[in-house]
């Protein structure tokens, strides 16, 4: 019997389904595989023990950043097992007969058997063409299955405020990978192809890059009390040219109306009580901030093509 | 002769005469029969529980792992280290049934090696490096 590993014991893994599977490492089985969630959160899997009852692997959630700095050697297995991007590990118990998950455990890695994972100082190393055709396989990966469920229209239509900002809280689990990834296909040069009926590639790009951004206003007006402002509207376009910079946030807030509530007002038009001074201050100083984020973005991009060209460099330099 | 159980398929037709020396993970020093049992052998419901979700055929899980490059072997054992923390050197000739590349992203040396009936692996294997030494 495999020993218990510490930690809180969860009900199940937090996926519905697995959507993309690729076997990394096979030795008398399969012992290193990356898949991914259909909510897009990618999991690098290590096969730990086995005994005649169960098999556990160690999943790890990654970013497709820190995927490649794993991959290539850059940084240790170990390492990355023990600083987790999103805080935990997940240890699951697989059923050989039935290939059902008999217990998770939400842990991190010093609570598993030390014998049971890599080594310190143990590294991948995924070299030269074999780096080259994985790469692409990553990138059909990410490709493979849209990370937003948003539909077409959906870019037409005002939304509140509030509601913008949840639709981005919703994917707050995976929302620094889904930027990095995206990102990360840009500074590679390929060209989004989303398929489906979703939003226009630049779009999602956009989305993606200020996500980290949106979680700072999320909180923000979380911590706000409830108010009127909760009515307040922005047409999701002109959040997009303020994220994309082709409006700058004054001009926006500069066409804010302060209108009677229960007037019948256009799409875009924000609704705010006229006593409401307080939260249109705070509307300027939220929409001040998004200008920041768009900042944020391109310091995003900038590290991402960094990251991207360091492990191309170290493969390369392998190879010679 | 291969074993009995072996589709008839297996070994694969691209499958060639091992003429190099191939570096195995193991548990025992000096090498013990257990250490030459492939997945299907060992675990039928696990190996056919892989088959059934397409992650390998049942030929695959009928050889086993080698790799011919010893730095993937190692670096094999370090990363999981339940395998086995010994390395064992196969001197391996026509004898020994059949070997063919099947490199992986990770480990691209890696081979599978269907052994005939009434091999004796024993006999060609010696453990060349501990884990403890890497």
């Amino acid at each position: 019997m495999l020993e218990a590993i510490p930690g809180t014991k969860i009900p199940g893994p937090p996926w519905r389904e697995l959507t993309f599977e690729h076997v990394l490492q096979y030795y008398d089985g399969p012992r290193l595989i990356l898949r991914r969630s259909d909510d897009g959160q990618l999991y690098l899997a290590w096969w730990s023990d086995a005994d005649q009852n169960v098999e556990r692997w160690i999943y790890l959630p990654i970013s497709l950043m820190r995927l490649c700095s794993v991959l290539t050697g850059k940084t240790p297995s170990r390492n990355a097992l023990n600083s987790p991007e999103d805080g935990y590990v997940l240890a699951l118990d697989v059923s050989p007969d039935t290939d059902h998950v008999i217990h998770t455990v939400k842990t991190i890695a010093s609570a598993v058997p030390q014998h049971s994972i890599p080594l310190p100082g143990a590294r991948l190393g995924v070299s030269g063409e074999g780096w080259k055709a994985l790469k692409a396989r990553l990138l059909a990966a990410i490709v493979q299955t849209p990370p937003y469920d948003y539909h077409h229209d959906t870019a037409e239509v005002s939304i509140p405020i509030r509601e913008f900002i949840h639709l981005h809280r919703g994917l707050v689990s995976v929302a620094s990978v889904i930027a990095q990834q995206l990102a990360g296909l840009e500074a590679l040069g390929v060209n989004v192809v989303v398929g489906g009926n979703g939003p226009p590639p630049e779009v999602l790009r956009d989305y993606a890059m200020v996500v980290p951004g949106f979680q700072e206003v999320a909180r923000t007006i979380n911590s706000l009390p409830e108010t009127t402002f909760g009515k307040a509207k922005i047409s999701l376009v002109s959040a997009l040219r303020l994220i994309r910079g082709i409006q700058c946030a004054s001009e926006i807030v500069s066409k804010l109306a302060v209108v009677n509530p229960g007037h019948q007002v256009p799409v875009e038009t924000p609704i705010f009580a006229p006593s409401d001074l307080d939260d249109w201050t705070r509307a300027v100083r939220i929409i001040e901030g998004i200008d920041s984020f768009i900042q944020a973005r391109l310091r995003i991009t900038d590290m991402v093509q960094a990251t991207w060209a360091a492990a191309d460099h170290m493969v390369s330099e392998r190879s010679t | 002769m291969w074993p009995t159980d072996f589709p008839a398929d297996c070994p694969p037709s691209g499958a060639s005469h091992p003429n190099e020396n191939h570096y195995q993970i193991i548990k025992n020093d000096p090498p013990m029969w257990d250490d030459f049992v492939s997945l299907y052998h060992q675990n039928q419901i696990l190996a056919q529980r892989r088959i059934n979700t397409g992650r390998v055929n049942q030929c695959e899980t009928m050889g086993l792992s080698t790799y011919t490059d010893i730095g993937d072997a190692v670096a094999c054992f370090r990363q999981f280290p339940n395998l086995g923390d010994k390395i064992a050197r196969l001197t391996l000739d026509q004898r020994a049934g059949k070997v063919q590349e099947t490199p992986r992203d990770v480990g691209e040396s890696h081979h599978t090696w269907w052994m005939p009936q009434y091999f004796a692996p024993t006999a060609f294997a010696r453990v060349v490096a501990y884990r403890w030494q890497v």
